[in-house]
């Protein structure tokens, strides 16, 4: 009786028991149809075109210039009706880096997609790779319910010196400056902390400059002064400049123009060096003795330059030449033609050409473009030694004769250079001119003339104008502005009134002025004009001083003498 | 792995604004800028970019930009290297100087170890406001060589995000996160599956009552 009751029993709580099992299973569906159901990911991957090891640091910091250098960017969507779970995402390059675990990703959801980065984090030691390779990226993909996934592809890893200017495909360029897209990671190459540099640059302070203080005292014509001394470093230990194209190439689809670039060091020492190599070296050893070094890029040519108190200054570190180029030029020279440069530099710039680049070494470091560490080396060191004697030779680093008339690019040099040193007087009126005084004062050549404008703009106060009618003086004063930028604004707003245009840029400051170069034209003429505000009563007051484009650089003395002279 | 909103909305303004298009012609006024940005179930955000420009930046931008929308696309997909943009769309109302630029970015909010989604914001006090349990409201002022940009910029979450809230990661910097309701269906699975499990006890325990051993 009692085993029917059993067996009863065992029937009637067998429908429940099936009921609380089928619960379970419908509350628990999802972990338990990843047992039994696997996930199933799509990959997709785009990565860089080479790697270059001179640029290792960028490669592996993420925020490094927005993220625009990882090594692949993968694309992971769960394609299937399965939840992805414990997804690990690992890489390796055999022989430099070993499997890495690059991201984990803890759920991811049926239709569901993550963005993998990759930074990868080399050894030091790349850096002294000399020669490129091939290489393979292994890419393998692994989770709780999935099967092992692998990935890899091929990848030139390029010498140390190998320099690719853009990894915009072919088809992708749009305009002459992205062939040069690279730029920002010419920053890579400037190595102000190489023991070899820091040695090289306490020589020049020592034995040529006999001591400096530019970066402390933040005087422009200190910079000049030690711009001049680099060049002589350069010249009196007869380094010489060897010109070389880049070599196109074609990496993973990329068509690039790959230049062998020699670091500071090997310039240096090899005393020999394109013009890209000595403005990278020019910016190692200004940077290291504190300023705040520029290169500036034109079409098939570079120079470098510093930049302070929001003025630019440029050398023409090629002007070394060699005796088999048809000669030297002095520092001074060199210094001119830099500055004339650095003139034709700020016009390319202003109509808009993209291959007028200018690379702030600073900035890019700022960015995350650091430069790569090199270790000390004895040798190199005797070398710089023997470098060094020649240095007692004396150079040409004449700093008054360097800076007068010369005060950087932005108000007072307008691209002219240095015009023989007749400008440099900053106190007195130049024989010949006259002074205004009112909100601004400033002295002008007496031949010019006061003429009334042909325009009802109120805030012209008054209008000069040069016996040939080719260079013009206007005094503004804009009572209840409270910037240049506004100010220029009201101008530009009057001359497209009146059917012209106005085009500017901020120049910088330059004591309380704010400088502005801008153009602005009509009727088929043009004039180039930079102008100078200041805060004065109650608003902006200031000139603008310019010539008829293409008048020639006949009235750069008279325009420099104006800056010169304006409080 | 960084999924950040609020770059996002940097990076547009720099290549729509004040990059090489209008270096020329800058406002007085503050340039307005409504930004949206609509998270789906899965993380990815539609991001719906509406300008209104003055005269001389619409004649600028016209110049530059408005008459190329490929090379739009072109330097929002260079501007921001760590995304994948998708589905641009373009379009203008010429009368009233503005446009509107439409993308989806995949993968701008991801579900972390606790299955919570997150989406990192990349400031360390940004000027956030909860509007509700789905919809949040940023203001961000930038001024650079093109002027001031006023900027307003509206999260939505999807409607079935809960528990939504700013909270702040290791570094100290904001990060959003909500939690997925899992929509009706997975309600409906969630409440049988308990039912039938209560079920299944009721009917053991009544057994259990009516049936003495003898």
């Amino acid at each position: 009786m009692k085993a029917i009751h059993q067996l009863t029993k065992s029937k009637s709580i067998l429908f429940p028991v099936v009921l609380m099992l089928l619960g379970a299973v419908v509350l628990f569906r999802k972990p338990l149809i990843g047992l039994v159901s696997k996930a199933n990911l799509e990959i997709k991957i785009e990565h860089a075109p080479v790697i270059m090891p001179a640029v290792y640091k960028v490669y592996e910091n993420e925020d490094a210039l927005e993220g625009k250098y990882s090594l692949f960017k993968m694309l992971v969507t769960n394609n299937s009706n399965t939840t992805a779970r414990n997804v690990e995402i690992s890489m390796e390059i055999p022989g430099y880096i070993d499997k890495k675990s690059i991201q984990k990703i803890p759920v991811l959801l049926p239709d569901q997609s993550v963005v993998v980065n990759c930074y990868p984090a080399f050894d030091q030691k790349i850096v002294e790779k000399t020669t490129p390779s091939k290489e393979r990226v292994n890419i393998k993909i692994t989770g709780s319910n999935l099967d092992d996934m692998e990935e890899t592809f091929p990848i030139e890893i390029k010498g140390r010196n190998e320099f690719m200017y853009t990894f915009i495909p072919y088809d992708e360029i749009r305009t002459p400056g992205e062939f040069f897209d690279n730029n920002t990671l010419i920053s890579c190459f400037v190595t102000p902390e190489d023991p070899i540099i820091k040695y090289f640059t306490q020589k020049i302070q020592e034995k040529i400059l006999k001591g400096e203080a530019a970066s402390v005292e933040n005087k422009p014509e200190e910079g000049v002064r030690f711009l001049g001394g680099i060049y002589d470093a350069t010249y009196l230990s007869h380094m010489v400049y060897s010109g070389t194209s880049g070599v196109p190439s074609q990496d993973n689809g990329i068509s690039s123009v790959t230049q062998s670039i020699r670091l500071p060091r090997e310039v240096v020492t090899g005393k020999t060096g394109l013009c890209i190599e000595l403005s990278i070296l020019y910016a190692s050893v200004l940077m290291n003795a504190g300023l705040d070094p520029v290169i500036y890029f034109i079409p098939g040519h570079a120079y470098p330059g510093f930049r302070m108190k929001g003025q630019y200054y440029a050398i023409e570190a090629t002007g070394i030449g060699g005796e088999g180029m048809g000669g030297r030029a002095t520092a001074q020279q060199a210094f001119e033609t830099g500055m004339k440069e650095l003139g034709e530099f700020m016009k390319g710039v202003q109509m808009g050409d993209d291959r007028y680049q200018v690379l702030d070494v600073r900035e890019a470091i700022k960015n995350g473009a650091l430069a790569m560490e090199l270790k000390d080396d004895q040798f190199l060191r005797q070398k710089i030694d023997e470098l060094a004697m020649s240095f007692e030779a004396g150079g040409s680093v004449n700093p008054n004769a360097m800076v007068a008339g010369n005060t950087g690019n932005g108000m007072s040099n307008t691209g002219g250079g240095n015009t023989g040193g007749n400008g440099g007087n900053s106190s007195g009126v130049p024989s010949g001119y006259r002074t205004y005084n009112g909100a601004v004062s400033f002295a002008y050549p007496g031949s010019w003339q006061s003429v009334s404008p042909s325009t009802n703009l109120q805030q012209l106060r008054k209008l000069l104008v040069d016996p040939t009618g080719n260079a013009y003086l206007e005094v503004y004063q804009f009572p209840g502005v409270q910037s240049a930028e506004q100010a220029i604004r009201i101008v530009q707003q009057d001359v497209q009134a009146k059917g012209g245009y106005l085009q500017y840029a901020m120049a910088g400051q330059s004591g309380n002025f704010s400088l502005i170069k801008g153009q602005s034209g009509g009727g088929g003429s043009s004039i180039d004009w930079v102008a100078a505000f200041k805060p004065a009563g109650g608003g902006m007051a200031g000139i603008a001083v310019g010539t008829v484009s293409g008048a020639g650089g006949g009235f750069q003395n008279s325009i420099q003498n104006i800056l010169n002279s304006l409080r | 792995m960084k999924h950040n909103i609020i770059r996002i909305c940097i990076l547009f303004i720099s290549i729509l604004l004040i990059g090489k298009y209008v270096d020329a012609q800058e406002p007085i006024k503050g340039t307005k800028q409504k930004l949206d940005i609509k998270m789906d179930e899965l993380g990815n955000a539609d991001i719906t970019i509406t300008m209104k420009l003055n005269a001389s930046q619409w004649d600028m931008f016209k110049r530059n930009a408005g008459n190329n929308t490929s090379n739009l696309k072109r330097e929002v997909e260079k501007g921001m290297p760590k995304y994948y943009l998708k589905d641009f769309k373009y379009s203008e109302d010429q009368m009233e100087r503005t446009y509107k630029l439409e993308m989806n970015a995949l993968a701008a909010a991801y579900v972390d170890k606790n299955g919570k989604w997150r989406a990192e914001l990349d400031s360390k006090d940004p000027d956030i406001m909860k509007i509700n349990e789905t919809q949040y409201k940023l203001d961000a002022n930038f001024s650079g060589p093109a002027g001031f940009i006023e900027q307003t910029m509206q999260i939505y979450l999807p409607s079935n995000a809960k528990n939504s809230k700013i909270e702040k990661d290791s570094f100290g910097k904001a990060v959003l996160t909500y939690e997925s309701g899992g929509g009706w269906l997975s309600l409906l699975f969630t409440g049988a599956g308990i039912l039938l499990i209560l079920a299944g006890a009721a009917l053991i325990f009544l057994e259990n009552r009516k049936s003495p051993v003898v």
